[in-house]
């Protein structure tokens, strides 16, 4: 593969983690508010 | 800066003490009984779940020997995050290990070697497991506080590293020896969103400064194809890209006895596939975010118009290791880089209590315990667990003080690690699958399979095997572990079959 080849590659998965990342942790936070509100 | 960023930590870090505090004077009436001290009162659901398994598996080891290799080896480090989705995928697809080791309902792993191999082989693979995984350790401490003492010393805020290698691991004995394992998640949880929460903002901000295009420019023009073309890097190659693969993907989640840990907390067992499906993108992410970091450091200190090529004059051999804190103090506004540093503590802790707890549990419950005959005797195991915690913490400050390896620090965690994880594989999959496993497969397994401690550094080269690839000598040591398992268990079963028949 070219570089051109790699850099697309790890652009993609590079937003892809970051895109992860957020995601992953507004659901963890709606998951602790969701069970705070249950607890109460 | 140094007054402004100092200021913004002592909020921050209040902030965050208090939130823990309270968190765990709510969770405190659960704090009773061996299922609640070992595995959390085996409550977690889906997000808990996710958010646990995340964070242990995120520290500030992980974004230090990540950033270390994306310094070094440019976009190419990249490939290890690849590696590591492809093998969680795996996992989590086809629930390999972790959905029927979770249907056996042990509390510890080496629990489950006693459930199919016989009380023997649960001691003895407790001992290698917990060798192979404090040896892992050792280096954390020493990373953890060169990290956050270089990242505070750009922004002019001096730290003594001795002095904040023990407040770190006293800071992280304490809040574990208290609440075992329901601290460890949920000091996770807030863990995974500070540290979620200030990757992406140094992320956003670093990419303003250093547009990816330049940072592409620029390895290109330092390291060549290498930098982008892990077959093509000198340190990379295909046996290395098959072992991360392994070792980053398969092992870090299925078999490496912290993360596998999580699947035994899990509620209900068919919440344990999803769990490992959904974090197969943050076993992503924690690899490659970091890198690109190191990444974006490499850039820094290369760009003359930046001037911060004499911050990292006078690092000698750590250079790489601290390029990418430096660049964050040095960069960052103070409100950003004291928020970072305060999810970086986190971090730590994070993976800190989940280490010291595992590797102390495994000895207290499955070396202690079946030797002394306290396996079920609660406040024993308690205090076992605790007293254990402190041995571990005071053997993890002397390490951290004299261990002097050449290899890069993931490779050094991938080699240490492989003292356990190259027989593991073979006792967990070969035992779970396959019918004809035996206890003295088991046992042959465990031996061969330490031949793995031949790729540590010092020993390498006292064995003269310089020539020979860490990741090479790790297959090797799987191949021995396989082929022991598969001879010792044919062999017993040929010969307890023959005494039946005469029988």
């Amino acid at each position: 593969m070219s570089i051109d080849g790699w850099v697309s590659l790890w652009t993609v998965l590079l937003w892809l983690s970051a895109g992860a990342f957020g995601l992953v942790t507004i659901y963890v936070l709606y998951g602790l508010v969701r069970g705070l509100r249950k607890s109460r | 800066m140094a007054n402004s960023t100092l200021t913004y930590l002592a909020l921050f870090s209040l902030a965050y003490v208090v939130a823990i505090v309270l968190a765990h004077r709510g969770k405190a009436r659960h704090a009773s009984g061996l299922t609640e001290f070992f595995v959390s009162g085996r409550d977690l659901g889906l997000g808990m779940a996710i958010a646990t398994l995340g964070a242990t598996e995120i520290g500030l080891i992980t974004i230090a020997y990540n950033a270390q290799k994306g310094f070094n080896e440019g976009f190419a480090a990249f490939h290890i995050g690849l590696a590591a989705l492809v093998g969680c995928v795996f996992v989590g697809a086809l629930g390999f290990v972790v959905k029927p080791i979770r249907r056996t309902g042990v509390l510890t792993l080496p629990e489950y070697y006693e459930q199919r191999y016989g009380r023997d082989i649960r001691v003895f693979g407790a001992i290698v497991m917990a060798m192979g995984g404090i040896l892992n350790m050792g280096l954390f401490l020493k990373v953890a506080s060169l990290f956050l003492a270089a990242m505070l010393s750009a922004s002019g805020a001096e730290v003594n590293v001795n002095a904040l290698m023990i407040t770190l691991i006293a800071v992280a004995v304490i809040y574990t020896c208290y609440g075992g394992m329901r601290s460890v998640i949920i000091t996770d949880v807030f863990q995974f969103v500070l540290l979620a929460a200030g990757l992406i903002f140094a992320v956003i901000f670093l990419t303003r400064l250093i547009p990816i295009d330049q940072a592409v420019s620029l390895v290109q023009e330092h390291k060549g194809v290498g930098g982008f073309d892990p077959f093509a890097n000198e340190s990379f190659g295909l046996s290395y890209v098959l072992w991360m693969i392994l070792v980053a993907g398969v092992v870090s989640a299925a078999i490496w006895p912290t993360a596998l840990s999580r699947a035994l907390c899990i509620e209900k067992e068919e919440t344990v596939q999803r769990a490992y499906l959904i974090s197969s993108v943050i076993f992503l992410s924690r690899m490659i975010i970091p890198a690109f970091l190191g990444v974006l450091a490499f850039c820094y200190f290369n760009i003359p118009a930046i001037g911060g090529s004499e911050l990292l004059s006078g690092h000698g051999s750590d250079a790489d290791l601290v390029a990418t804190p430096l660049m964050l103090g040095h960069a960052m506004p103070s409100w950003l880089l004291a928020f970072l540093a305060v999810a970086m503590f986190a971090s730590f802790m994070s993976t800190q209590d989940s280490y010291l707890f595992c590797w102390a549990s495994i000895l207290s419950r499955d070396v202690l315990g079946p030797v002394f005959g306290t396996v079920d005797n609660e406040k024993a195991q308690k205090w076992g667990t605790r007293v254990l915690i402190v041995v571990i913490a005071l053997y993890e400050l002397y390490w951290g003080l004299i261990y002097e390896g050449r290899e890069d620090i993931w490779d050094y965690l991938a080699v240490s690690g492989s003292i356990y994880f190259c027989s593991g594989i073979v006792l967990l999959a070969g035992g779970l699958y396959w019918k004809g496993a035996t206890r003295r497969g088991a046992l042959w397994a465990l031996v061969l399979g330490f031949t793995a401690v031949a790729a540590l550094s010092p020993i390498k080269t006292a064995l003269g095997l310089e020539a020979i690839s860490s990741p090479m000598i790790g297959f090797a040591a799987i191949g021995l572990s396989l082929v022991g398992f598969v001879v010792g268990s044919l062999t017993e079963g040929r010969v307890a079959r023959q005494e039946k028949g005469a029988a």
